[in-house]
């Protein structure tokens, strides 16, 4: 003889609006909730670190900027300072160079001169706006057709350089007029006369 | 709607609710402390059981009902988490030997929602039955209750500001441990004769079993409060008609001293087979 020795007659009475238990299976609902709970909270304190580093490192590049900024400033207004001094250097140096004695040029002239040929009138002119150009205006008499040449090589040698040159035959004698401008030994800055030889006529 | 948000959150949604007579007491109140009171005609007993299905305490007292609750209440309330306890009445019950009752499928059940389709002519207006059908012959244990007295032992209760979760006949609960744990081999190759004595709270039945055979039942509410000689006297007949060779079965509530010693000098030469343990009833209850 075997009895259920589980089962307990109990007498108490029912109630009606008893709620049945859920399956086991629903239980995932808030475990999920949990779940999301915690995601929400991981990646909630990440993203607030995260900002929270991005707004120090906002704030540390804005405060870089404007020392920056800053320096740009001190720098360009120390450039603006060099250029003026530039500008007054090389005022200077246009001054020094126009002050640059001329009897070199004469004498360079004079002793181009062969034989036969005379110089009859001779002149050099600074000009006052730019005294580094000088306003060349020579007459000369004789028989030797290649004098001119001599002379404007003895010039070139003298690191002169001629441009708008003009030349004319007057009661004949020659009269050559022409601006002359110096030129540092060694640099490559071509002449006005240059240049106008380099363009080719089409 | 609320409610079943949070029981849905709290996981309390997926056990079984505190009411659900279905559910054993452990898986109702998991982790909480709850308490059997034991009522008697004239006496009430409470034992507070732990989380873990212990008894922490407990006490059994004599008089009046009603002045007894109002002694007992305070400590009864503090000690049941949200109110919830047990109950065992051992007062106006009546345990019968019956036969032929209907063993069809729900009929069990039936027994409980209309009494009279099952017992016909044996059913008694306002009385709540419970069966237990003996499997080897057409003999019944029937357990009826007086309705009314259900009723009103519930709205005492709720009278009180305490809730129900269990209302069992302690005594019947015994008598069926008892027949549980001798009767464990299946069919008729080794029937069993003994004496059963299931004895709660001062209540006793006595049940006379010869080869699985229910022969016999002497089933006495409110026998005995601290002497046992009454007890003793409604068992002695049996002694006449116990089958030589047939043991006797005790199971008690709580042990009851020197009733081993008093049960062997009125069945001499029976082997006394004792299931009585401390807190028998509330161990049954809470995995039950």
């Amino acid at each position: 003889m075997l009895l259920d020795s589980r089962r307990i007659d109990d007498f108490k009475t029912e109630r009606k609006d008893g709620m049945p238990q859920l399956p086991a299976i629903y239980r995932l609902v808030p475990i999920l909730f949990y779940l999301s709970l915690l995601f929400v909270t991981v990646v909630g304190s990440s993203a607030l670190w995260h900002s929270r580093t991005a707004s120090d490192r906002y704030q540390a590049v804005v405060l870089q900027t404007d020392q920056l900024k800053k320096k740009i400033e001190t720098s360009k207004a120390a450039r603006s300072e060099l250029q003026k001094s530039i500008v007054e250097a090389r005022d200077l140096e246009k001054c020094v160079l126009a002050s640059m004695p001329l009897q070199s040029l004469v004498v360079g002239i004079v002793r181009s001169m062969e034989q036969g040929s005379n110089i009859v009138d001779l002149s050099i002119v600074r000009d006052p706006e730019t005294p580094s150009q000088l306003k060349l205006a020579m007459t000369l008499s004789g028989e030797n057709d290649k004098q001119i040449e001599k002379t404007l090589e003895k010039i070139q040698e003298l690191n002169y350089r001629e441009f708008s040159p003009t030349q004319s035959k007057v009661k004949g004698n020659l009269e050559y007029r022409a601006s002359l401008l110096w030129r540092k030994p060694g640099s490559k800055t071509p002449t006005p006369a240059e240049r106008s030889a380099q363009i080719v006529e089409p | 709607m609320l409610n079943y948000v949070k029981g849905l959150l709290d996981f309390s949604a997926f056990r079984p609710e505190p009411d659900d007579p279905e559910a054993s007491w452990k898986s109702r109140f998991p982790g909480k402390s709850t308490v059997l009171l034991n009522i008697g005609r004239s006496s009430l007993s409470f034992s507070v059981i732990d989380a873990k299905g212990k008894i922490k305490f407990s006490d059994r007292r004599r008089g009046e009902l009603r002045d007894l609750f109002v002694d007992f209440l305070p400590v009864v309330k503090e000690n049941a988490s949200d109110g919830w306890c047990a109950v065992s009445l051992d007062t106006r019950y009546v345990i019968s030997i019956e036969t032929n009752l209907s063993r069809k499928k729900g009929s069990e059940l039936a027994l409980k929602k209309d009494p009279r389709s099952v017992l016909h002519g044996r059913y008694e207006r306002g009385k709540t039955y419970a069966v237990t059908h003996n499997p080897e012959t057409n003999s019944s244990l029937l357990l009826s209750y007086d309705s009314e007295f259900i009723s009103k032992t519930e709205f005492t209760l709720k009278e009180r500001g305490l809730k129900l979760g269990r209302l069992v006949c302690g005594t019947y609960v015994l008598m069926r441990h008892a027949l549980s744990e001798v009767n464990v081999n299946k069919g008729t190759q080794n029937p069993v004769s003994a004496l059963f004595v299931a004895v709660c709270s001062g209540s006793v039945c006595a049940l006379l079993q010869e080869k699985d055979n229910w022969v016999e039942i002497r089933s006495r509410p409110d026998v005995f409060f601290d002497d046992v000689q009454p007890m003793l006297d409604l068992l002695a007949p049996f002694a006449e008609r116990l089958p030589d060779g047939a043991g006797i079965v005790l199971a008690c509530d709580e042990p009851v001293p020197e009733l081993p010693e008093k049960l062997a000098g009125i069945f001499p030469g029976h082997e006394l087979n004792n299931l009585t343990e401390e807190g028998l009833l509330v161990r049954l209850l809470y995995n039950g």
